[in-house]
């Protein structure tokens, strides 16, 4: 390997595990999809022109596999903590856990535990937006541009994926 | 933003945190296993096209088996011509509007602006063409990433002049096309195949736009650069710039602009710029994504000069054969220009750059030109001819 992809690699390589995770909801999937997403960005290099531009296409593959990945049916299942399971990656120290969430419907919303659920359960497309819009913070045009979309379907995606969410929260709260 | 989006944006952070400080950390050993999964990639790749190669020659073996007579005549090929005393230059009023150039070695087609070019992770806009330069799709590919299969496939691929005797298919002359010598293949299926000898390349295309595509046939812009002939002189209204050691010559409408880093986004050149670089930094933007369609990657006209610690490149494989001049034998004008890899070879003129090293002697650090190969290819090869030794004040 040489040594300006491997220097990509330690250097990025971290950053898009946690993109990974955060499709995945699994550390060990995400890993799993970047090794891939690395390797064929290392297959492609000869065609990038220069580092600048291997993390946007190493980023696009990966939202491309994860979404193919999403669409196949023995897609593995993710534990749900609420009904027991607990996914690698996902415990956390007790320390850490938010306190029982208020007693206002406003801050049951915003409670925590209830709103990574909401996110797992997500349909690919919509998680894939909700992520590379609040955690990668790109623009709707560059969302777009990895997903191979209209910046209208971006929105789309988007409004449908933060109602799901306000939803599903809505249901665990008054469920509790 | 609302407080769900806060509460959403705060909470994929914690949750990444959380992950990445309980995950081992693997970074050491991650190289080892991109380099394995690789080989596998390319093991994979090479039995599929043996598979299809072979597929190819069986069935083509059984069509003529099956015509007898009726087969087309065959020609043994003719050694390519040797090289025009002038320099041709690359038709440009071939690209119809709306349609960007693809180039591959010495040919270039144009096909639709919106056509992906050979991209992978991502269907979007396959629908309508894909251009294939350098490399053939695998079998079954678009199927495998759950893609619907384009309408118009282009591939480009290196052919050698005398193909071995396994992969021989009767070829019949077929004269000429936009003013090169071209012979085309006998193919069933609505495929055509059409090889141009003097330029090393084979275009199969299939699909509604094939005929059109291959009707813009053309010498790349790299070829103009590069063919043997007469060295293109500077034109009045050039500007010449001095830097890293060596002098070159641009156009003087073209903007100068200086600076420490080196790279850039998007591919580090800009049209109608200048850059002169001393390299002291790498820039490792955060770059809008974009998608590999001709438009998107079609060359632009321009030229950016490093010369420091940063500005490197592999000089291994066919760039050492790519020198102009003898090594050792330093050039009229005081210096050695070699290409450098991965600009020349497979996919170069998918680039559109070309990056040429230049050895000053009793200069520590070489100096690195990358010349936009858009157009006629005449303003790239003035640049590189231009290149030269700076006269000492």
């Amino acid at each position: 390997m040489d040594e300006e992809f491997a220097a990509f690699v330690a250097a990025r390589s971290r950053a898009l595990c946690r993109t990974a995770y955060l499709l995945t909801g699994d550390w060990q999937a995400g890993e799993d999809l970047v090794q891939e997403a690395l390797t064929r960005t290392y297959l492609r290099r000869g065609r990038l022109r220069g580092p600048a531009v291997l993390e946007p296409y190493a980023r696009r593959v990966l939202v491309s596999l994860f979404l193919t990945a999403s669409r196949r049916h023995w897609r593995r299942e993710i534990p749900h903590p609420l009904t027991g399971g607990e996914a690698p990656g996902q415990a956390e120290p007790a320390g850490e856990r938010e306190p029982a969430g208020g007693t206002g419907r406003l801050d049951a919303l915003l409670d925590r535990e209830s709103l990574w659920p909401a996110l797992t359960a997500l349909p690919g497309r919509q998680r894939a937006v909700l992520v590379l819009r609040y955690f990668e913070d790109l623009t709707e045009t560059e969302i777009a541009a990895v997903l191979g979309c209209s910046p209208g379907a971006v929105k789309t995606h988007a409004s449908r994926g933060l109602a799901r969410l306000r939803e599903q929260m809505d249901r665990e709260v008054w469920s509790r | 933003m609302t407080d769900l989006e806060e509460a959403l944006r705060e909470e994929l952070r914690r949750r990444a945190d959380l992950a990445d400080a309980q995950a081992p950390a693997r970074t050491g050993v991650l190289p080892e296993r991109i380099e394995h999964r690789a080989r596998r990639a390319r093991h994979r790749r090479a039995m599929a096209a043996a598979f299809a190669a072979l597929a190819v020659v069986v069935l083509a073996g059984g069509a003529a088996a099956v015509a007898g007579r009726g087969a087309p005549p065959s020609a043994t090929l003719p050694p390519p011509r040797p090289a025009p005393r002038g320099v041709p230059l690359t038709d440009t009023s071939l690209t119809p509007p709306g349609w960007a150039p693809v180039a591959y070695l010495d040919a270039q087609v144009s096909v639709p602006g919106s056509w992906l070019v050979d991209a992978t992770g991502g269907c979007g806009g396959r629908g309508r063409g894909v251009v294939f330069p350098g490399q053939a799709p695998w079998p079954g590919m678009f199927r495998a990433e759950g893609c619907r299969p384009p309408a118009t496939v282009v591939v480009l691929t290196r052919f050698r002049s005398q193909p071995s005797a396994s992969t021989a298919i009767a070829v019949r002359p077929n004269g000429t096309l936009n003013g090169i010598r071209v012979l085309t293949e006998h193919r069933a299926g609505g495929r055509v195949v059409l090889i141009a000898p003097s330029l090393g390349v084979r275009i199969t295309a299939r699909g509604p736009l094939a005929g059109r595509v291959i009707a813009t046939l053309t010498r790349s812009p790299l070829s103009v650069a590069l063919a043997p002939g007469p060295a293109f002189g500077v034109p009045a209204g050039w500007r010449w710039h001095r830097f890293g050691g060596i002098r070159f010559a641009a156009p003087a409408t073209w903007l100068t602009r200086r600076g420490t880093w080196w790279g850039g986004c998007p591919y580090g050149i800009a049209a109608r710029v200048v850059r002169l670089s001393t390299a002291a930094a790498q820039f490792i933007p955060s770059c809008p994504a974009f998608l590999d369609t001709a438009a998107n990657l079609a060359a632009r006209p321009g030229v950016v000069v490093g010369s420091g610690r940063y500005a490197t490149v592999p000089l291994a494989g066919p760039a050492a054969a790519a020198c102009p001049h003898p090594p050792g034998l330093p050039s009229p004008r005081g210096v050695r220009v070699c290409l450098a890899g991965p600009a020349y070879g497979s996919g170069a003129g998918s680039v559109g750059t070309m990056t040429v090293v230049v050895t000053v002697p009793g200069r520590a650090r070489p100096a690195l030109v990358v010349i936009g190969l858009a157009g006629s290819g005449a303003t790239a090869r003035t640049i590189l001819d231009s290149i030269g030794r700076q006269a000492a004040r």
